[in-house]
Formats: C-alpha cells, sequence, structure tokens
C-alpha cells in the first residue's frame, strides 16, 4: 500500500491539516485521507504536497509490500 | 463534513419517496371519476375516511419537509456562495467534488448504484412481464429502487465521512 510521512512532516511545520489543505488547494478533509492512506493523491497533489513541506515525492510517498509487483 | 447537505441529500429524497409512495398508495386506493367530453372536463378523487385522515397528515407533513429541505439549501448556499446549488439543474445535489479525495468518493458512490441498477433494473421489467402489475405496484417498485439508491449512496459516503471525523 502507499504509505506516507504528511503527518509527520506536517506536524514539523506545525500546520494543521486544514492549513496545508488551504495551501495545497484541497479540503481538510482530503489531508485526513492521504495520512490515514484512505486515499492515494495525484501526481499533481502530492509533487504540490512535496513542495509545501519542503522535501521529495519519494521520501513523501512510497510503496509497501506487494504494490510493487 | 457529516452536516453537510451535500451528505445529507439522500436522506431529504428517501424522507420524499416514502411521502410519495403514501401519497400514492392512498390516490390509487381512492374512487377517481374522470370526465371529459364536448361540454365539461372535470376530475374529482373520493377518498375514504382512513384514505382522507392519512391525506390530511401527509400533506402537512410534506409541506414540512418542503419547508425544512428549502431553509437547508439557502443556508448552505449563504455558507457557499461560490458553489451554489439549485434544484434546477440536472446534476444531483449528493455531488461532493470539492477536490479530488471527494471526487473519487463521489465516483465510487456512483459506480456503486450504476451497479445495483445495472441489475435491479433489468430485474424489475422481467417482474413486471410476468406478473400481473397495477399502477401502485409499478410505482411502489421505482420508489423502493429510488430508496436503494439514495441508501447505498449515502451510505458509501457516510462511510468515509465517519473515517475521517474519527
Amino acid at each position: 500500500m502507499l504509505k506516507n510521512r504528511v503527518k509527520e512532516l506536517r506536524a514539523r511545520f506545525s500546520y494543521t491539516q486544514g492549513e496545508l489543505g488551504e495551501k495545497a488547494g484541497v479540503t481538510r478533509q482530503t489531508i485526513g485521507f492521504i495520512e490515514k492512506g484512505d486515499f492515494s493523491p495525484s501526481i499533481t497533489l502530492s509533487l504540490k504536497l512535496a513542495h509545501i513541506l519542503e522535501c521529495k515525492v519519494d521520501e513523501l510517498f512510497w510503496l509497501e509490500g506487494e504494490e510493487w509487483k | 463534513m457529516k452536516k453537510d447537505f451535500r451528505v445529507q441529500y439522500p436522506l431529504w429524497q428517501i424522507g420524499f419517496m416514502l411521502i410519495f409512495m403514501l401519497f400514492a398508495l392512498v390516490l390509487t386506493g381512492a374512487v377517481t371519476n374522470f370526465v371529459n367530453d364536448a361540454t365539461s372536463f372535470s376530475y374529482s378523487v373520493e377518498l375514504g375516511a382512513l384514505e382522507g385522515l392519512i391525506m390530511l397528515l401527509i400533506i402537512p407533513l410534506y409541506l414540512i419537509l418542503l419547508i425544512a429541505f428549502t431553509s437547508k439549501l439557502s443556508k448552505f448556499n449563504k455558507e457557499h456562495p461560490t458553489s451554489k446549488l439549485t434544484i434546477w439543474r440536472n446534476r444531483p445535489l449528493e455531488y461532493v467534488e470539492d477536490d479530488e479525495a471527494w471526487q473519487m468518493i463521489t465516483r465510487n458512490a456512483t459506480q456503486k448504484v450504476y451497479t445495483f441498477f445495472s441489475w435491479s433494473l433489468p430485474l424489475s421489467a422481467v417482474f413486471h412481464l410476468f406478473v400481473p402489475s397495477s399502477s401502485l405496484l409499478i410505482i411502489i417498485n421505482i420508489g423502493i429502487l429510488s430508496l436503494f439508491q439514495y441508501l447505498i449512496y449515502y451510505f458509501h459516503v457516510r462511510k468515509h465521512v465517519k473515517s475521517e471525523d474519527e
């Protein structure tokens, strides 16, 4: 499944889900879905989040286990 | 999000549908007189005591529901001036497409409803082909399909709203 560090990096910047969502142009709920792994964001949104959280996309999102097959 | 009008909209539709089915039940059981000749035109409905009482109860209930619905819709539009909802369009009001996650949830919910209709409609057609059906039975069937449509949609979206709120 697609793993992510959005919650961890968001906390580093002291952003709330709402603030991060606003910067990325999505709702607070969507950030919540991403953090929980319920939703895999598009490449565009992933790039935006990585830019906001000042990291590379593959540091923010990565695949684990069966997803590589 | 739980209280978002668009999330709750299927429940409103279910309410209206139940009232409509009750209305149809009473009306199809009533004695109707229809006259249409060269000199006159009239249509009258004669209700029994029980049917009349039910009708007296459901008409105010319908009006109350309609007023509450209109007020909720108006409140939503005041809170969301850039994405106002109107009943005068052919796009279902329950669609939540604020961003890509909500578009996915809406798409999955509509896919579930589509899957439901893909087998329930042919099954209903076969049922009415072989079972002698009055207009009431057909209306009840359409009403039940519609109820399931909104229930499937509502529970799918609610599952995500609930998980997000936890």
